[in-house]
C-alpha cells in the first residue's frame, strides 16, 4: 500500500511538470503579444514596442523566463499581471472561489442525484422509472448546459418577469444572497454530468446484483434494501468513483460559459480576457492551478480505492 | 432441443444463411436490435443530406441582411423568423449543418489518427516509452478541453479548418487512452509474439496485427466523441472563438451577441440547440447501439 501511494504521489510531479511546460510554451506561440494591447491607442515603432518588451521582460530567453516564473510560483508568489502589473494572486483569488464554488455545488448535486436515481432504477430495470430515467440522462447529457440556461433566463424573462441578480454576492458577505444566486446555475452545470454518471451507476450496480455473492445475501434473508446499499452499492461504486476527476474537468469546461451567462465573475471571464490581451503570466498560471487541481483530485480518487476496495491495499 | 425435427433446424439455418449472403444483411439485422441506434443513424444520414444538398430545404440565403425583416416572428415565409440582421434562422440553421459535420468528421478524423499513433504506440512499446508518454497525456487531460480550445484557436487563429484541428488534438488524447488498453489486450495474443519471432519490424506488426484488432474499440470510442465534438464546437462558438462569421453555425446562433435580442425574439434560441441537442443525442444513442453490437463482453 505505502509503495503504491509513494509511486502514485510522485508521479504527479512529471505530470505537473509536463504542464506547467505546455502552457508555458502554447502561450508564447499565440501571435501577437501585450506590447499590442498596452500600445493599442498610441502611435507607435518598433523600438517603443521592443523596449516595453524588454522591460516586461518578455524579450529573454524561453528558458530563462520559465526558470523565472517556476521559481517565483515554488515560492507562491503568482506574479503580476502583465496588462496592468496587478498582482495575479488577487485577481485569481477573487475569481477561484466563485468558480470553486459553483463547480463543488454543481459535483454535489451530480452525485447526489446521480447515485440515489442510478441505484433505483437499477434495482427497477426495464420498468417504467428506468425507460423514462434512461431516455432523460442520454438526452440530459446530449444538451448543452449553457443552452439551456440560455432558455431558463430567455423564458423566465418572459413570461415570469424573472431575471437572475446579475449583481455577485460574495459568500462571507451575503451568505443568503450568494447561496440563492448559485443554485441555479450549479443545478444547470451539473445536468450533464449527473446523466453520465447516473447510467454508469446503474450499468456497474447491473453487473453487480448478477454476481453469486448477492444471492447469498438475498439467501440469508436480508431485506432488499440492505444488500442492494450494503452488499452491492459499494462495490459497484469505484468506477463511479474513478470518473469523478473527468466529471470535474468536465465541469471546469461548463463553468466558462455558464459564469458568462449568469454573470458570475469566475475563471472563465479572467481566462478569456487574459487570452484577449495575451497576458502571459494570468494564462499559465490560471491553467497550471487549474490543472493541478484537477491533477490532485484524480490523486485523492486513486487513493480513496483503499478506503472502497480493500483488495488494492494488499496488491498493490 | 434433441426433440425438435432436424427439418426445422435445416430450414432455419439455411433461410440465415440465406439472409446473411445479403450484403446489407448485418444492418437490417442492427436496425432490428437496435431500434434506437438505427434511429441515430438516421438523423446523422438526414444531417449528413443537409450539409451536402441545403439547396433543397432552403433558397434562401443564410447569409443575407435584410434591414427591414429584422427579428420577425416565424411566418409562412420566415418559418423560424429572422435574426436581428434580418437572416432566415431557417436558412442558417440549414447552412449551419454544413460546419457541424464539417467540424465533427473532420474532428474525429484528426482525433482518431492522432490517437491510433498514440495509444498504440504507447501500448506496444510499453515500459519507458509508455511510461514517458503517459505522462504526457495525464499533463494533456488535466487541462479542462474548453480552456485549452479556447488557447488553440488563439494560437492557431480564427478559421473553420483551425476549429477542426483544435477540437481534433484536444479530444486525441481521452481516446489514445482506451486505445492504449485495447493494444495491451491484443499484446497478449500468441500471433503477436509469433509474428515478433518471424523478424517483423514493429510497425508492420502494429499496422498488420495490432490496428486492426483494436478496430472495434476505434469506432465506438469515435463515434462516442463525435457527440461530445459537436457540444464542444458549439461552447467554442458561444464564447465567440468558434468558427467566424458570416458562416451560419448553430453555437454562434446562441452566442452572446444573439442573446441580448433573445427575450424579444425567443425563436432565436429554440431552434438551434434543439438542433445541436438532436444531433449529439443521435450520435449518443448510435455510439451506444455500437458498443453493444461491436463489444465482445457485451454481446450475447
Amino acid at each position: 500500500m505505502s509503495r503504491y501511494l509513494l509511486r502514485r504521489v510522485l508521479l504527479t510531479l512529471p505530470t505537473l511538470f509536463i504542464v506547467s511546460v505546455l502552457v508555458f510554451v502554447i502561450v508564447r506561440v499565440m501571435p501577437g503579444d501585450v506590447t499590442q494591447v498596452l500600445l493599442q491607442d498610441v502611435r507607435y515603432s518598433k523600438t517603443d514596442a521592443e523596449q516595453l518588451r524588454a522591460r516586461l521582460g518578455i524579450d529573454r530567453p524561453i528558458v530563462v523566463q520559465y526558470v523565472d516564473w517556476v521559481t517565483h510560483i515554488a515560492r507562491a508568489d503568482l506574479g503580476n499581471s502583465l496588462v496592468n502589473q496587478d498582482p495575479i494572486s488577487r485577481k485569481v483569488g477573487q475569481a477561484l472561489p466563485v468558480t470553486m464554488e459553483l463547480t463543488l455545488f454543481a459535483l454535489t448535486f451530480t452525485i447526489a442525484a446521480a447515485i440515489p436515481i442510478g441505484t433505483l432504477v437499477a434495482v427497477k430495470q426495464d420498468r417504467w422509472p428506468d425507460y423514462f430515467v434512461r431516455g432523460g440522462a442520454v438526452l440530459g447529457a446530449s444538451l448543452p448546459g449553457f443552452w439551456i440556461a440560455t432558455v431558463v433566463l430567455v423564458l423566465a424573462g418572459r413570461f415570469l418577469a424573472w431575471s437572475p441578480d446579475f449583481e455577485y454576492h460574495p459568500l462571507f458577505v451575503s451568505p443568503i444572497a450568494n447561496l440563492t444566486q448559485f443554485l441555479l446555475p450549479a443545478f444547470i452545470l451539473g445536468i450533464a454530468t449527473s446523466a453520465s454518471m447516473m447510467r454508469l451507476t446503474r450499468g456497474m450496480l447491473l453487473e453487480v446484483l448478477r454476481q453469486d455473492y448477492i444471492r447469498t445475501a438475498y439467501a440469508k434473508g436480508l431485506t432488499q434494501q440492505s444488500v442492494v446499499i450494503k452488499h452491492a452499492l459499494r462495490n459497484a461504486m469505484m468506477p463511479v468513483v474513478t470518473v469523478i476527476g473527468l466529471h470535474l474537468t468536465n465541469l471546469l469546461s461548463g463553468t466558462l460559459t455558464i459564469e458568462i451567462i449568469f454573470g458570475l465573475p469566475g475563471i472563465g471571464r479572467v481566462m478569456i480576457d487574459a487570452i484577449n490581451t495575451r497576458d502571459y503570466p494570468t494564462i499559465q498560471t490560471v491553467n497550471l492551478l487549474v490543472a493541478a487541481s484537477v491533477v490532485f483530485v484524480n490523486l485523492g480518487v486513486d487513493l480513496t480505492y483503499g478506503y472502497l476496495d480493500p483488495r488494492t491495499k494488499v496488491a498493490a | 432441443m434433441t426433440a425438435q425435427p432436424p427439418t426445422a433446424i435445416g430450414t432455419f439455418t439455411a433461410e440465415a444463411r440465406a439472409r446473411s449472403h445479403h450484403p446489407l444483411a448485418p444492418v437490417w439485422r442492427f436496425a432490428r436490435r437496435k431500434p434506437l441506434g438505427a434511429f441515430g443513424a438516421l438523423v446523422i444520414f438526414g444531417l449528413l443530406f443537409t450539409a451536402l444538398f441545403p439547396h433543397v430545404f432552403t433558397n434562401l440565403d443564410p447569409t443575407a441582411f435584410n434591414g427591414l425583416q429584422r427579428l420577425r416572428a416565424p411566418s409562412a415565409e420566415h418559418i423560424l423568423g429572422t435574426d436581428q440582421f434580418g437572416r432566415d434562422q431557417f436558412a442558417r440553421l440549414v447552412y449551419g449543418a454544413r460546419t457541424s459535420v464539417s467540424v465533427s468528421f473532420g474532428a474525429i478524423t484528426i482525433s482518431v489518427l492522432l490517437a491510433t499513433v498514440i495509444g498504440t504506440t504507447s501500448g506496444y512499446f510499453g515500459g519507458w516509452v509508455d511510461a514517458v508518454m503517459q505522462r504526457f497525456v495525464d499533463a494533456a487531460i488535466a487541462f479542462p478541453s474548453l480552456i485549452v480550445l479556447i488557447t488553440l484557436v488563439a494560437v492557431l487563429g480564427a478559421g473553420l479548418g483551425q476549429v477542426v484541428v483544435a477540437l481534433g488534438v484536444v479530444s486525441c488524447f481521452g481516446t489514445s487512452r482506451i486505445l492504449r488498453s485495447a493494444v495491451i489486450g491484443t499484446m497478449a495474443n500468441p500471433y503477436i509474439e509469433a509474428a515478433r519471432v518471424l523478424g517483423a519490424h514493429p510497425i508492420r506488426i502494429m499496422l498488420q496485427h495490432v490496428v486492426p484488432n483494436v478496430a472495434p474499440v476505434v469506432i465506438i470510442s469515435a463515434t462516442v466523441s463525435m457527440g461530445g465534438l459537436v457540444l464542444a464546437e458549439s461552447g467554442l462558438s458561444f464564447l465567440g472563438f468558434g468558427v467566424p462569421p458570416p458562416t451560419p453555425s448553430w453555437g454562434s446562433m446562441l452566442s452572446v451577441d444573439g442573446r441580448a435580442y433573445m427575450e424579444r425574439a425567443p425563436w432565436l434560441a429554440i431552434a438551434p440547440g434543439v438542433a445541436i441537442g438532436s444531433i449529439v443525442f443521435a450520435f449518443n444513442m448510435l455510439g451506444d447501439a455500437l458498443r453493444d453490437t461491436l463489444d465482445p463482453r457485451l454481446r450475447q
